[in-house]
């Protein structure tokens, strides 16, 4: 079924309220019923979730359903694999360069460079984890680093330029010679937005939000077009007007010194430059046809004797140059190409010409010059956008070879043979520490936020906590987390009560951020302890399921639980100490404090 | 501020029945209004609403009874 054209008209519309855009995209889905779907993966440092939206549009722009897969925070390799399993096609890769580390831009001038180097490497390990697991897909995007607060030098040459620049000469090298990998410039992107519309600090720092609505919808547009629609088209031709498309005037009336094309006047510089833009995508392979209405003589004047003429005859490779409508021009133009009606792009500043088209061969892909002609330029370059595709020009491929050598002589100490030793390379410490008052209130705190990973969701207030702290029957652990590059802080709780031979899990919660290195494992060896020591014979724990705590579902299944029983999805698990055997993570090193 | 507009914001983003939505409306009692379709309702708020939102209110408003409070003051600034 084919998307209704009502539905169509308000995701087309680049300023249609963020809330009809949802509607339309979910009516839109439910329109397009089991047409085509597309499967993405987000794998970002910061969240990005709202981007998922703007993909549905470009999906179903395309024709298609896009399926979104959320990753995990800042977890590429688990993302890179788990991806692979929910049958991810294309998959984005986003580090946000300011949050590799705590206000990273800021910390940059004073940072030692054994530690920039440091993270480099361990960037560089992931990334070749990430690659290898994604060798099957058909896309992998990585966004390059781009700096969110501008230089304040007045030259622009401070670290934090030098360093993102150092770091997008790694995802390059690392990246080069591989077909399905699409970099993204994503700081263009900020750019051409400005930076005040493209962040909004509000939820940068509250939810680890970057980027504006805004600059989300640009970035989704991108990926949409560097993988031409999601493979839905493939344009290979561009048909073009002449009069007042490729220069100004009409040259059967204003004649040769009459019409516009002077690279120092306007608007004659427009014309002109859109030339020059033109005769580069023919350079990088664009097949160039003309569709006019004029005397064929005429035309082969401007070509041969204007001055200012930039494309030549021998880059047009088949023309229709006559008074026979443009419709028919077109399809025998795409004929003589051997080439389909939907790889055509048609140029033309006629809007009547412009609506036939459109009517009678909707699979060209129509556009037209703009009223105000100060656009015109920015109109081709999304036609470049349209056919390049993040494709591979001549000039970037001997620089693909550049990079590619590059990377070869890279150090060989960013390589890891397994996700395994890249963890190890971490130096991931885990601190338990038994009820201790100075922390009741981050305690109490991360209860109330936690949603995902956390077992049975039970909130505790600050009272709460300290009763149970200050109950001998009762004991809350909680898990700091650190690794080479510094402290995650009080990221974990286990709440446990003994009543009897019972030690009963009462909730284990972890924040996400330090989930899938292991430690969410590692603490229980050291638990089981604690609770033989305390006489106990028996771990009981429940899993108890809420709208957003699906992921630690298995759980207890995965830490070696036994499963009792299950009722409504509450899962209640019990296990001998003695013959609990919790998976190893030997490279988190565990300790006690306290 | 037309309310009724307001309200059918609120409801295409949190995808309820707009009649659902009275004082007792909130994030606490709302399943699917985590924090990341918050920030979804702020910016379609805004978007809207053409206005915008300060940063403590943004992160406040997490009840209906607030949001209308809030989007009141700000297109009566406006």
């Amino acid at each position: 079924m084919a998307l209704p054209d009502e539905l169509k008209a308000v995701l087309a519309d680049r300023s249609a309220p963020l809330a009809q855009v949802m509607k339309a995209a979910s009516a839109g889905e439910r329109a397009l019923g089991e047409a085509g779907e597309v499967v993405i993966g987000l794998s970002a440092n910061v969240t990005i979730d709202l981007l998922g939206l703007f993909l549905r549009r470009e999906a179903l722009l395309a024709g298609l359903r896009a399926r979104i897969v959320p990753g995990n925070y800042d977890d590429p390799v688990g993302d890179a694999g788990h991806f692979a399993e929910a049958g991810v096609e294309h998959m984005l890769l986003l580090p946000f360069f300011d949050n590799l580390l705590p206000a990273f831009e800021a910390q940059l001038e004073s940072l030692d460079s054994a530690v920039v180097d440091a993270k480099e490497a361990e960037l560089r390990a992931r990334l070749r984890l990430v690659l290898e697991r994604t060798a099957d897909l058909k896309t992998l995007w990585i966004g390059l680093f781009h700096r969110r607060v501008p230089a304040s030098a007045p030259d622009s040459s401070d670290r934090v330029a030098a360093i993102v620049e150092r770091f997008n000469a790694m995802l390059c090298e690392e990246s080069a010679g591989r077909a399905n990998v699409r970099l993204i410039d994503v700081g263009g992107l900020v750019d051409r937005l400005g930076a005040r519309a493209a962040y909004d600090d509000r939820f940068y720092f509250r939810s680890k939000a970057p980027y504006s609505a805004a600059l989300l919808d640009s970035l989704a547009r991108r990926l949409a077009r560097s993988t031409r629609g999601f493979g839905t088209y493939f344009h290979k031709a561009l048909a073009l007007d002449c009069d007042n498309t490729l220069w100004g005037g009409i040259i059967g009336e204003d004649l040769l010194g009459g019409i516009k094309l002077n690279p120092f006047d306007y608007p004659g510089n427009i014309f002109w430059r859109v030339q020059q833009r033109l005769s580069g995508l023919e350079k990088s392979g664009l097949l160039l046809c003309l569709c006019t209405k004029n005397n064929p003589a005429d035309v082969e004047e401007v070509f041969r004797s204007h001055p200012d003429m930039v494309l030549k005859e021998s880059q047009i490779v088949a023309r229709r140059v006559n008074w026979t409508d443009k419709v028919s021009n077109l399809v025998e133009l795409a004929e003589e190409l051997n080439i389909g009606l939907d790889a055509m792009i048609f140029l033309d500043d006629n809007p009547v010409e412009a609506e036939a088209v459109r009517a009678r061969l909707p699979m060209v892909h129509m556009v037209q010059v703009p009223e105000a002609l100060v656009d015109y330029p920015a109109v081709v370059d999304d036609i470049a956008e349209l056919f390049l595709a993040g494709g591979v020009s001549e000039d970037s491929r001997s620089k693909t070879e550049q990079y590619r050598q590059r990377a070869a002589a890279a150090q060989e100490k960013a390589a890891f043979g397994s996700h395994e030793d890249y963890l190890a390379s971490l130096d991931l410490a885990v601190s338990l520490r038994v009820d201790s008052p100075s922390e009741i209130g981050r305690i109490s705190e991360l209860s109330m936020k936690s949603n995902q990973f956390n077992l049975t969701t039970r909130r505790y207030h600050e009272a709460e906590v300290r009763a149970l702290i200050e109950d001998p029957g009762s004991e809350i652990v909680t898990l700091t987390v650190g690794n080479k590059f510094g402290n995650a802080g009080l990221t974990g709780i286990i709440v446990l009560r003994y009543e009897g031979e019972v030690a009963r899990v009462e909730n284990f919660l972890m924040s996400c951020r330090v989930l899938g290195q292991g430690v969410e494992f590692a603490v229980w060896e050291e638990i089981a302890r604690r609770a033989s020591g305390r006489g106990c014979e028996r771990i009981e724990a429940d899993y108890l399921p809420t709208a957003k705590n699906g992921q630690a579902a298995d759980f207890y299944d995965r830490l070696g639980l036994a499963l009792q029983r299950e009722e409504d999805g509450a899962r209640h698990y019990a296990q001998a100490l003695e013959d609990f055997r919790p998976p190893s993570s030997p490279w988190v090193k565990v300790d006690y404090d306290g | 501020m037309d309310e009724t507009r307001l309200k059918q914001v609120v409801a295409d983003v949190l995808e309820v029945d707009p009649a659902a939505i009275g004082p007792d409306f909130s994030m606490d009692t709302v399943e699917q209004w985590d924090s990341l379709r918050h920030m979804t309702l702020v910016l379609s708020i805004e978007d809207e609403f053409g206005i915008t939102i300060p940063d403590e209110e943004a992160a406040d408003i997490t009840s209906w009874p607030l949001i209308r409070l809030v989007v009141e003051e700000q297109v009566g600034a406006g």
